[in-house]
């Protein structure tokens, strides 16, 4: 099912009770560069969502402020009833697959899977993840050593394999072939449910959009310039 | 945005240091104005003397500079646009030797070169005279055109190929590729290092003290000196350190306004595509790079012949020895703690740059290296006066002599540590942020990333430290007797041979240290290239 979501004004699609369980987007609003973006969304307790949109129209800001790295001018943000704008990135419940500076480069394969967890997964734990993903024989190489899918890959499973319980993926497909962009969402979505996370996943690709997410949601333009 | 700076812990030992930092120069001042009634002399701003002494302390520093980077300029072109020159990585290095030389040790180079019975003294002019403003601006361009060709040169390597390639295409003549695509690339660099080499020069003291050779020839600097050692007028000596604080302030300001200098790293990046200058054009930068070989070599091969001159029965080797030992230890235990104090000084200057809080970074980072303008000699008198009376200053002496010294230091601390900081938060901030590391954790992924630039920075501190003399004549003793102090003993008595044996000693562990510094830059200059791949992966 595909949806449809302002991103300006007070037309969402999407009115729903600031006591309800799961994520709650409510009236966020962002200045970036100038423009007003603002958002409203629901999701709920292990829902997994699929945000779609032409590029410059606000998809990863969103992602970055529920993360906590771009500051919201006002609105709400709530999970599980808890306002997290006013937690930094590093108190929020939150995983985050970023574009691109995933890994360390100057640290192992293995010491990056290792990092963001209080007691990390064993060898074979990541052993596992890695081979689902055809990347099992790159643990013990540098970063460097990598092409950008594998190291996609190598931070996807980090970030779905971490204790966080909302998961939020910014264009994690995006350097992967067709066959290796099928196997790592069968991954991911079988993870996501496996594990309860609730996901957030931005994507160009309506593919990868149906093999994952429950819904779509598609942003539109209405950006407003703010008068100086 | 979440920062390391968060932990309470951190923040606390930050404002510590900037406490610290700021303390010792208010102390300083203070010291001064407590003693027997120092007051502010404004009638002295207006005084012909003092205003002949701040006109020639511009004029040299002015002049200096322009000339510095003048000449920096066609060598750094040369270096850059002629990868066939000859020994271009055994120059650079010797560049950042001459930059860092102990002026003790050039000052007796350049007499022993030039002097009034120096090697080449007899095929000058007959009235040539090494006292006086071609003595201080020969030293001065010795140990600053070094620093300005290799930011320049590093800055033309930053150039990249796509412009070149795109002049070329675009069929620019050479004057069209100097202006349209050499100049915007060093422009910023060459204004930066033009205020950076005048505010080193302004506040110059060794060099003016020894190739000053009289009234006529004097800064506010040595003024102090003489304000504070001869006449011991305080009030003289706390009006004109405010007169070269503030004005040595507000340039340096303007520097850190205008972003980073990004000063002693190697000559990094190989391009592969360059374009080639005209053969007369590289005659000429030949001519220039050659030339430049020479008048940095010069100064330190005059000192062999004056060595040779030395009786054996009258060296103390053993004293020599023990004053090595003694300078590198009060050396390291400096740049220890200045390292310290640079680490948890820049924690806030990174968060207010990650947070573009630009007043803020500019004012915290003039906070934290503001000893670049002080006057050291006034720091040092007036922590002295002021401790004189409260501490046992033969038993703790050389414990301010190190923290006075890790002070001074930091300028050039930050400025290594800093681009290298930034850089991890620009490229991993939100990945640390995201990935909730502890400080443990941190620290264990944050030193494989800066643990070269932090091994050259300590070389670089230890190579300054080993250099003074201007704080140890106030604090030190004789019997830890450093390098640089005896030779200043030797030299002041008239014992050039044995000043030129000491000399050549202290350049050797220099020398020593610059390969040191330059293995390192190399191994960070590795790392950067790999970080650099992460931008433009392989597609699958």
């Amino acid at each position: 099912m595909t949806e449809m979501i302002k991103l300006s004004g007070t037309d969402t699609t999407h009115s729903a009770a600031p006591e309800t369980q799961g994520l709650l987007v409510d009236q966020l609003v962002v200045i970036l560069d100038g423009y007003r973006l603002q958002y409203n969304l629901q999701l709920a307790a292990g829902e997994c969502l699929a945000i779609q949109g032409r590029s410059g129209v606000g998809k990863s800001t969103l992602l970055n402020t529920l993360a906590g790295f771009e500051t919201a001018k006002s609105g709400q943000v709530l999970w599980q009833g808890k306002n997290l704008l006013s937690l930094s990135a590093q108190q929020r419940p939150v995983s985050m697959l970023f574009q691109d500076h995933n890994l360390f480069e100057h640290l192992s394969v293995l010491d990056n899977l290792k990092l963001g967890f209080k007691i990390p997964p064993s060898r074979q734990q990541l052993e596992e993840a890695a081979a689902a993903l055809d990347v099992a024989d790159q643990l013990d190489k540098q970063p460097t050593e990598l092409s950008g899918g594998q190291r996609q890959r190598i931070g996807l499973i980090r970030t779905l394999l971490r204790p966080e319980p909302l998961i939020l993926l910014d264009e994690p497909f995006a350097e992967l072939d067709q066959h290796t962009r099928r196997k790592a969402a069968h991954w991911t979505a079988a993870t996501a449910k496996t594990q309860g996370k609730t996901l957030i996943l931005v994507t160009h690709q309506d593919e990868d959009a149906e093999r994952i997410a429950d819904r779509t949601l598609e942003l539109e333009y209405s950006h407003k310039k703010l008068g100086k | 945005m979440t920062h390391i700076s968060d932990s309470r812990w951190l923040k606390s030992a930050a404002v510590v240091a900037y406490s610290l930092v700021i303390l010792i120069t208010t102390l300083a001042f203070y010291g001064l104005i407590g003693f027997d009634g120092a007051h502010l002399q404004v009638g002295l701003l207006t005084d012909p003397y003092i205003l002949q002494i701040l006109s020639f302390s511009l004029k040299q520093a002015g002049l200096s500079a322009l000339l510095s980077v003048a000449l920096a300029l066609p060598v750094a072109r040369a270096l850059h646009f002629m990868p066939q020159l000859v020994a271009k990585k055994a120059f650079l290095s010797l560049c950042l030797l001459s930059f860092v030389m102990p002026t003790l040790v050039l000052i007796t180079g350049l007499v022993s070169l030039m002097g009034r019975t120096g090697l080449i003294t007899p095929i000058l002019p007959n009235d040539w005279n090494l006292y006086g403003l071609n003595g201080i601006l020969i030293a001065h361009i010795y140990l600053n055109t070094p620093l300005a060709i290799r930011v320049l040169s590093q800055q033309m390597a930053h150039i990249p190929d796509t412009s070149w390639r795109l002049a070329r295409q675009l069929r620019f003549s050479r004057w069209q590729q100097f202006t349209h695509v050499e100049w915007p690339a060093i422009k910023p660099s060459l204004l930066m290092l033009l205020g950076f080499i005048f505010v080193l020069c302004f506040n110059s003291f060794a060099v003016v003290l020894a190739l000053g050779g009289g009234p006529g020839s004097t800064t506010l600097e040595v003024a102090i000196y003489q304000a504070l050692k001869y006449d011991f007028n305080l009030s003289e000596a706390l009006t004109l350190a405010w007169l070269q604080f503030t004005l040595a302030g507000l340039i340096f300001a303007l520097i850190a306004r205008m972003g980073k200098l990004n000063w002693l790293s190697a000559d990094t990046s190989s391009q592969r595509w360059q374009p080639v200058l005209g053969r007369r054009s590289q005659h000429l930068h030949r001519i220039f790079y050659y030339l430049s070989w020479g008048a940095l070599l010069l100064p330190l091969l005059a000192l062999l012949p004056t060595v040779s001159e030395a009786k054996l029965s009258n060296i103390d080797l053993p004293g020599l020895l023990q004053a090595a030992f003694f300078s590198l230890l009060l050396g390291f235990a400096a740049a220890i703690l200045a390292m310290l104090l640079a680490w948890l000084l820049l924690i806030p200057i990174r968060r207010a740059s990650l947070n573009r809080l630009e007043n803020q970074r500019v004012v915290l980072q003039w906070l934290a290296t503001h000893t670049l303008v002080a006057p050291a000699m006034v720091l040092s008198t007036g922590l002295y006066i002021l401790l004189l009376p409260r501490i046992d200053l033969d038993h703790w002496g050389m414990c301010w002599l190190i923290f006075i010294n890790s002070v001074l230091l930091l300028p050039f601390v930050i400025a290594q540590l800093k681009p290298r900081l930034l850089q991890f938060d620009l490229q991993y901030g939100r990945l640390s942020a995201n990935l909730k590391l502890s400080i443990s954790d941190h620290f264990s992924v944050i030193w494989p990333f800066i643990r070269s630039v932090t091994k050259g920075s300590f070389a670089l501190a230890l190579l300054l430290a080993l250099g003074d003399v201007a704080v140890f004549s106030i604090f030190g003793n004789n019997t830890f007797a450093t390098l640089p102090w005896l030779i200043y003993g030797y030299a002041g008595s008239y014992r050039m041979a044995e000043a030129a044996l000491a000399s050549l000693l202290l350049l050797a562990i220099c020398a020593l240290l610059v390969f040191i510094f330059e293995r390192h830059q190399k191994t960070q200059t590795a790392t950067s290239a790999s970080d650099k791949m992460t931008r433009t992966p392989k597609n699958d």
